[in-house]
């Protein structure tokens, strides 16, 4: 046990403390909090600036009309009589044409809200022209009521309608973070087990320690650099999130958690975790088959289909999680860890399938970890010859 | 006591590697390995280690099977060289000296001393990669006898070396020897396991041809080799009974005799013709054995 604990510590230190790792997290911190700020960055290149006043030049009844509606799109903006931002409005009958003149470019914010009086106050001029009283024009605008009914209760009915943004957002985040970690770790699982075994130095290795101590403890240690990542991602996004003013923006989204939301994310760290697992285990024992480093590429090329599958099959089916597609993928293992997380956002999804999802998983690690340390006893002593002669041999014995 | 390896085979799919082996080495006892490529040797050493099951046969070291509670005494020089090419020699050396169970501090402590002692001492912080095929070579003796095992099984120690290096290598073994390790290596070369060795075992195709003391091996080989070194001509000898073999190079006669009693005859038959700078009778040499054992099969 000591053995494991100090293979575990030495292998997490030296991930840890690699170029590579402190330089991919910083890069994604870094990309994070330039996400959060896009908008600052934005205006950073924007010379817009917001106007204060404006000057009106029209014949008195517009210009009265455009002075009365104007607070209702813009606060900022006020009429008066010497500004050096000029509107003039021209009328020719029913039809308005207008001209700005201002001193800097106009923001998009104040375009918007001049063209919007201008629009209203069209809009206005028009209806007194038709003598159309406004209760009638509230009415014109009301949309119809269409209630939807299907015969088969058990359809898939939850469209796009039923699930709630922030849980979609989560998703999203979850899905991407999962990818990437499992592509990215499992390489390094992958390369680690082959650089041993190619450079021979296992055979030093396995005459102090088991074979199976060893690949679980540096299983393990690169489980633990990957947990070490993504919690300095996710601190590293909440700092971004609470110190830039994004959130005013996203408040404008009706980002609002649901019920279940605080469940969707615990199930989301729980599968992200066996996935990991499955998917690195799965690594370590595509790592053994190499006994040259130039094979290393071809050999994880099947968990890179795996883990590209399921993505795919999550991030196509985000705004259609009842699908036939995704209820099925859900129960392949090396899709489950993808897929069924997503069936959570779906309502009709029950606990019960999450829990048959979480003991698929965990079957299958069981069952790939006890492959994976078999053919490691087998595989590691064994460097000549390429992957499938090796893979021959294992089985042969 | 010691190490004992009772009837072990080890049979590949259908290949037999290692056939009915048995042997015995005493604690503190230099052991040799001696046999040509895919002799069985390195499986052989492996069944040791546990790092192969034997398909049959013991192997105990002090009456107890070795497993994973007591590799810590063993150390293990493969022959298939290799270390982690980009760590440090610090770095590869000291973990494999803390897989044997030393701590950090006594891992580096002991380092210091076996790189000083090989002349390399400046390779410390050098990654692994960048040192020359020999440095790497002494690199992995330091890291396989760090944690001062009891039992050092050496697979080929001193092939790709160059004989000044071959001799820093020897000396070194033998220190260890001296402070009681029991050592147990291979190689192709019959003056080390003649310099080194008290005891060998020749293996060849996975059978054990001889195996014993160094001394009772070649006194119980009944062939001796006979030296003659004169101006005379001596070419009669050819033809003289009890002789196998006759070579002759320069004034020196090589002959290659039955059984020492034919020396008498021959040393009284040339000694009436006249004055002989050297006559000698020795035993067959290590390599002459293994050759006779191995080669004319």
């Amino acid at each position: 046990m000591n053995k494991f604990f100090m293979i575990l510590g030495s292998a997490y230190k030296q991930k840890v403390k690699s170029k590579a790792f402190i330089f991919t997290t910083l890069i994604t911190v870094a990309i994070i909090f330039l996400g959060f700020n896009f908008n600052v960055i934005i205006d950073m290149f924007n010379k817009s600036e917001e106007i204060e006043t404006i000057t009106v030049e029209a014949e008195p009844e517009l210009k009265e009309g455009f002075e009365m509606l104007l607070p209702n799109h813009s606060e900022t903006i006020k009429v008066t009589d010497d500004s050096t931002n000029i509107l003039t409005i021209e009328r020719d009958k029913n039809t308005l044409t207008s001209l700005i003149n201002t001193e800097v470019e106009l923001s998009s914010d104040d375009k918007n809200a001049i063209q919007n009086t201008l629009d209203q106050l069209h809009q206005t001029l028009v209806m007194q022209e038709n003598n159309i009283n406004p209760e009638a024009i509230a009415e014109l605008n009301t949309k119809t009521d269409l209630t939807e009914k299907t015969a088969d209760e058990d359809a898939p009915k939850s469209g796009f309608d039923d699930i709630n943004p922030a849980n979609m957002v989560i998703m999203y985040i979850t899905l991407m973070l999962m990818f990437f970690i499992i592509i990215g770790y499992a390489g390094q699982v992958a390369n680690d087990i082959a650089q041993e075994k190619s450079s021979r130095v296992i055979e030093m290795i396995v005459s102090s320690v088991s074979p199976t101590t060893h690949l679980v403890a540096k299983v393990s240690a690169i489980i633990l650099s990957a947990l070490t990542q993504i919690l300095v991602l996710l601190i590293g996004g909440y700092i971004a999130f609470k110190t830039s003013n994004i959130n005013e923006a996203v408040q404008k989204f009706d980002l609002e958690f649901s019920d279940n939301t605080v469940s969707i994310i615990i199930i989301c760290i729980i599968y992200m975790l066996l996935g990991l697992l499955l998917y690195l285990s799965l690594a370590a024992m595509l790592g053994s088959f190499v006994s040259r480093m130039e094979d290393l590429q071809q050999s994880i090329m099947p968990l890179t289909f795996l883990s590209i599958g399921g993505f795919y099959i999550a991030m196509f089916s985000i705004a259609t999680p009842g699908t036939i597609l995704v209820k099925l993928s859900s129960y392949f293992p090396f899709f489950t860890p993808y897929v069924m997380p997503l069936r959570l956002i779906d309502p009709d999804t029950s606990l019960t399938e999450q829990f048959i999802g979480i003991i698929i998983m965990i079957i299958s690690i069981v069952l790939i970890i006890w492959l994976t340390t078999y053919i490691y006893k087998r595989s590691i002593l064994l460097t000549e010859g390429g992957m499938i002669k090796s893979i021959k041999k294992i089985f042969k014995k | 006591m010691g190490l004992s390896i009772n009837n072990l085979t080890m049979v590949f799919n259908e290949h037999t590697a290692v056939d009915d082996i048995s042997l015995h080495v005493e604690e503190g006892e230099m052991y040799g390995f001696l046999g040509g490529n895919g002799a069985g040797k390195t499986t052989t050493f492996r069944m040791i280690l546990n790092l192969l099951k034997p398909t049959k046969g013991t192997i105990t070291w002090n009456d107890t099977h070795i497993n994973y509670d007591v590799t810590d005494m063993i150390g293990y020089l493969p022959e298939d060289r290799g270390l982690h090419p980009k760590l440090t020699v610090q770095e590869q050396v000291t973990y494999l000296g803390r897989l044997k169970g030393m701590s950090q501090k006594d891992a580096l402590e002991a380092l210091k001393y076996w790189l000083d002692r090989f002349d390399v001492s400046e390779n410390l912080n050098k990654k692994i990669g960048s040192l020359s095929k020999g440095n790497q070579q002494k690199i992995q003796l330091i890291a396989s006898i760090i944690h001062n095992p009891k039992l050092i099984i050496l697979d080929e120690p001193f092939s790709g070396l160059d004989p000044v290096n071959v001799e820093l290598l020897k000396e070194a073994v033998l220190e260890l020897n001296k402070n009681g390790a029991t050592i147990i290596f291979s190689s192709h070369r019959m003056e080390h396991v003649e310099e080194l060795c008290e005891s060998i075992c020749i293996l060849n195709k996975g059978k054990q041809v001889l195996s014993g003391k160094i001394s009772d091996i070649k006194r119980s080989y009944k062939e001796k080799r006979m030296t003659i070194t004169g101006e005379h001509d001596l070419a009669f000898l050819e033809n003289a009974p009890g002789v196998l073999e006759y070579t002759k190079k320069n004034d020196t006669v090589t002959l290659k005799i039955a059984e020492e009693s034919y020396a008498k005859d021959i040393y009284e038959t040339i000694s009436s013709i006249g004055y002989f700078k050297k006559i000698s009778v020795e035993d067959p040499t290590l390599n002459e054995i293994f050759i006779e054992k191995v080669g004319r099969k």
